[in-house]
């Protein structure tokens, strides 16, 4: 559970956000340069922001990024160069559990789809393959949270599918609670809950994924 | 041509190095991530040495460590005696040195992409955590030909190590030093040697320096 009540300020430019979410997808809308990006990052504790971010009961305005408890999947780059696939998934852990070894580090790696590619270099992975690992990589330590920046946005269509139907099962299978910046109203519709639209830097009302979706232009709908 | 020349100037660029890279390479980490006055502060009293002369910087030095200085005078009291012995060449290379080391690394540390960082907090990692095991392996290559620039420039120093060493044979005289007095007195195969000496490692340095920067 997430209670959100949060004002950025960044460069002449103020974001104000306010809701809540349990268990599931929440999908952040709204054209480029709105504030979700934002938003989320002042709730992952990336960008200093005023007001209150309670999860799970806690206030962590004010709390280091690392002591929130938060996973954070970016929309591309962000996979460590230096290590490998197996690497990248257990870089949050503990050392000792930094192994195949661990029977929860197995059994996420086959539910994401990775376990052939463990010992692989980051570097040989497609675009894809990359954002499985990302989510293996933030899934391993059990956040309380998982947000997620556009992990879509540089991928195929083949590859979102995928992607989407391992962070679907992530979500359902855990009652995680997610919350997920993207542009498309497709990618919205086939995986979210429920969709919290903004503009201009003000965040609207949590709607339903139908309520919303009769907001849109035929065209897009 | 003696060989106490080139071991003691390999010396005192090793050990030069050595006393920078941790000083140096946490000021270029502080530089990378700064903004603002602190920054700019920071930074002109980095670049100093670089841009001053180095006869500046030698007597700059003296008046620091001098046995009239405010560290000389304490060291004297503990029966030290810093000026005009090769310890004072190792100082006069480390200060001359770090600007280079600090303006090296700098981008390489400014250039770690944010999403890497980014994702290091959220994974746990503290600033100390986040350091070790995100920064330094991306940024490591920089690092290392910062640390080889370094070294070149320390082998080179000559003004201030001058001033504040002194050019005494079978002390203080490291390569450069060796090679004025070689040329002053008329002896060109030496002052010769010496340039074939310095330029050869110069030229080693500045191959790895490459080889390293490319393999970012």
């Amino acid at each position: 559970m997430i209670s959100v009540e949060v004002t950025v300020d960044v460069a002449n430019f103020r974001v104000h956000a306010a809701f809540e979410h349990g268990a599931g997808l929440l999908a952040m809308v709204g054209p480029s340069g709105s504030g979700k990006t934002l938003t989320l990052r002042a709730i992952a504790g990336l960008t200093p922001a005023t007001g209150t971010v309670t999860l799970h009961g806690r206030d962590v305005v004010g709390v280091a990024p690392h002591k929130r408890g938060t996973a954070w999947v970016p929309q591309k780059d962000a996979l460590f160069p230096f290590l490998d696939v197996l690497g990248n998934v257990t870089f949050g852990l503990p050392r000792v559990r930094r192994t195949l070894a661990d029977p929860r580090v197995a059994l996420l790696c086959e539910e994401v789809g990775i376990a052939h590619l463990l010992k692989r270099r980051v570097v040989d992975l497609s675009g894809g393959e990359r954002q499985r690992v990302a989510l293996a990589r933030a899934l391993a330590c059990e956040p309380s949270i998982l947000l997620l920046d556009e992990p879509f946005a540089a991928l195929d269509d083949a590859s979102r599918t995928e992607l989407g139907r391992h962070l679907r099962t992530a979500v359902d299978s855990r009652g995680l609670c997610a919350i997920l910046v993207s542009h498309d109203s497709r990618e919205v519709r086939r995986l979210a809950d429920s969709v919290l639209p903004f503009s201009r830097g003000q965040a609207g009302q949590v709607q339903s994924v139908m309520e919303w979706a009769a907001t849109l232009p035929k065209e897009t709908s | 041509m003696s060989a106490y020349p080139v071991q003691l100037s390999l010396l005192v660029a090793l050990l030069s190095t050595a006393l920078v890279a941790v000083p140096g390479i946490a000021l270029a980490v502080f530089l990378s991530g700064r903004r603002g006055v602190s920054r700019v502060v920071v930074d002109a009293l980095v670049l100093l040495p670089l841009v001053l002369p180095p006869s500046v910087t030698g007597y700059a030095l003296i008046v620091v460590f001098g046995s009239q200085g405010v560290v000389g005078s304490a060291l004297s009291q503990l029966g030290i005696r810093l000026i005009f012995t090769p310890a004072a060449a190792v100082i006069a290379a480390a200060v001359v040195a770090l600007p280079v080391l600090v303006k090296t690394a700098e981008p390489a540390l400014a250039a770690v992409p944010t999403e890497l960082t980014d994702v290091g907090k959220t994974l746990g990692l503290g600033p100390v955590a986040l350091f070790w095991r995100v920064v330094l392996p991306v940024a490591w290559p920089g690092i290392l030909a910062a640390l080889v620039l370094a070294f070149a420039r320390a082998l080179g120093e000559f003004g201030a190590t001058l001033l504040f060493a002194g050019n005494i044979p079978g002390s203080t005289n490291t390569m450069p030093i060796e090679l004025y007095s070689a040329f002053q007195r008329g002896d060109e195969k030496t002052a010769l040697a010496y340039v074939a000496i310095l330029t050869a490692l110069s030229l080693v340095v500045v191959v790895v320096a490459a080889a390293l920067t490319r393999r970012r």
